[in-house]
Parts: structure tokens; C-alpha cells; sequence
């Protein structure tokens, strides 16, 4: 078997559905209301964003890297709800918020695919921001990018495999 | 009211300020705190005469949470200080490890104020019990 096929093997609908309820979940409590998950589509070129973005990887069963786009005007209100105060963009506390909010969504993702019987470990995150962000997709690798729209406005989070 | 000095350890500044700000927010009791990255410098701020409660993540550069309590419990078992892991870890295994290692409670991040009390309160009231107790004596020794 081929490693493509192998990865796309991986990357299940019911495990994709785990990082999409711990999203829900974790958007729900920093902003008070649920996002709503606005499709997906194939991982076919790299992410691209004007903001921030987290990455953070779940190792084990699974080889997952996921990459949390936030575009600067979402970021701004989600990071001042999360936190409970004003977070300037250019802030440290501005990339301390999105390494946290990876996280979070990572830990609850680990509960929820352990529930299913998959296990894995969370890496730490890592924040990168920016004018043009531009996490580069490895070929011949399967991914999904998962739309949201949220209270603070939309984001993006692409599951790549490999991390 | 008396102050609990509280150790706050986490690398996420964010979440330091979170955390203080729930604890503020309870009521329960007037904390002072001490913020520290990571468990290096969680274990070089500590102090086994004023630290009354700590606060510690488990995932952290450097020195992960768990490492940390391990090393702090060798030299101050349970009862001397309090220590409450403060994680997105949330599966029963890894609470049972933080446990044996020596945590006294354990709350699972995200945690709203309500939920922090519920898990904490118990613990402050510990504290406050265990330090108006000594302040008694304290007193009684210097009237005697």
C-alpha cells in the first residue's frame, strides 16, 4: 500500500468528526457560542493566512499536525474573549492565546478520539504571525481543511498527516 | 481574611492571568501570587516556608508539570504544600499518574470560575483552617 493511501485510510470521517466536535466544543466556551462547522474540502495546496496561525500535533495511532488559522480580525475578539481582556495583535499575549486555544482544542480532541479507540499524545504548540503566513502543504501527503464561522468571525483548521 | 500565596506555573502567560483571575473571581479567599514558565522555574520559585497552594500545567517546555511534582513531592510530601494540576490532559490514566505523583487535585482545561471553586474550594478552606490555626498559636506562645 502506498503511503497516500495509507494516510487517507487514517483520516477517517469519524476520527475528521473528533477534531470537529472539539472544535465546537472549545469555541463554545472561549466565545459563549458554538461555531458552526462550514464544510470541508481536500488539503491540496499550503494554508494561507494574514493573522495568526497555531499548529500543535497528535502523535500515536495517528500522525496529525493541526494548523489553526486565524485571520487578524478574528483573532483580535476570539483572543479578547478567551483571555477576558483586550489582547493587542502585535502583543506576546496574542500568540499565547492561540497556543492555548490549539491546545485546548487538541486536549479535547485527544479525549474524543480516545473514545473511539484512538490514541494519541499532544505535541506543544507552536505560533507563527504575520502578514502573509504561508504553512507549506507536503506533496503527495492527504489533508482536510475544515471551515468554521464563529462569533469572532471565521478560521480555518487544516488536519495534515505527518507530523 | 488571610493571604494565600499561590504559585501559578504555566508557559502560557494567557493562561496564568486565567487562572489568577478565576481564583480572584471565587471569592474564596485573597491571594498573592507568584508566576513561573515552566517547572525549572516553578521548583527555583517555590519557597516551603510561604507557598501555601500551587497551580501547575502538566505540558511545558523544559520541565513538564508531572517532573516537576515528582521532584517538589521527594523533599515536601503531601500535606505540606497543596498542588493542583491544571491540564487539558483529561483521560482517567493520565489523572491516575498526576495523582500517584503526588497532585492533590486536578482541574481539566478549558474550567470555568464555578468549576474551579468546586475542585479548589475544599483545598482553600484547608489552607485557611491550617493557617488561622498556626496564627492562633502563634499568638497563644506569645501571651504565654
Amino acid at each position: 500500500m502506498c503511503a497516500i493511501e495509507a494516510g487517507a485510510q487514517r483520516l477517517t470521517d469519524e476520527r475528521i468528526n473528533c477534531i470537529i466536535e472539539a472544535v465546537k466544543s472549545t469555541f463554545a466556551w472561549a466565545t459563549g457560542e458554538e461555531p458552526s462547522y462550514a464544510g470541508q474540502q481536500a488539503l491540496e495546496d499550503a494554508v494561507r493566512c494574514e493573522g495568526v496561525v497555531a499548529c500543535i500535533s497528535l502523535v500515536g495511532d495517528i500522525d496529525w499536525s493541526l494548523v489553526v488559522s486565524l485571520p487578524q480580525t478574528t483573532a483580535t475578539p476570539l483572543a479578547a474573549m478567551f483571555a477576558g481582556f483586550e489582547v493587542p495583535f502585535d502583543s506576546p499575549d496574542m500568540g499565547d492565546a492561540a497556543g492555548e486555544l490549539a491546545n485546548l482544542i487538541a486536549g479535547q480532541a485527544k479525549v474524543n478520539l480516545d473514545g473511539i479507540g484512538t490514541v494519541a499524545d499532544i505535541s506543544l504548540p507552536q505560533v507563527f504571525r504575520g502578514d502573509l503566513i504561508e504553512v507549506l502543504r507536503v506533496p503527495n501527503v492527504p489533508g482536510r481543511l475544515l471551515r468554521f464561522e464563529s462569533v469572532a468571525g471565521p478560521f480555518v483548521l487544516a488536519i495534515a498527516e505527518g507530523s | 481574611m488571610s493571604t494565600i500565596n499561590a504559585l501559578v506555573i504555566d508557559d502560557s502567560g494567557i493562561m496564568r492571568k486565567m487562572i489568577m483571575r478565576s481564583l480572584d473571581e471565587t471569592g474564596m479567599a485573597q491571594f498573592a501570587y507568584t508566576e513561573a514558565e515552566d517547572g525549572q522555574d516553578g521548583l527555583s520559585k517555590f519557597n516551603p516556608r510561604t507557598t501555601d497552594i500551587i497551580f501547575v500545567d502538566w505540558n511545558m517546555p523544559n520541565m513538564n508539570g508531572m517532573d516537576m511534582v515528582r521532584r517538589l513531592r521527594a523533599q515536601h510530601p503531601a500535606g505540606e504544600v497543596v498542588i493542583v494540576m491544571v491540564t487539558t490532559e483529561k483521560l482517567t490514566g493520565k489523572m491516575e499518574e498526576a495523582l500517584d505523583g503526588g497532585v492533590d487535585s486536578f482541574i481539566s482545561k478549558p474550567f470555568t470560575p464555578d468549576g474551579l471553586l468546586k475542585r479548589v474550594g475544599p483545598l482553600i478552606e484547608r489552607i485557611t483552617e491550617r493557617k488561622s490555626k498556626q496564627k492562633g498559636g502563634f499568638f497563644q506562645r506569645l501571651v504565654s
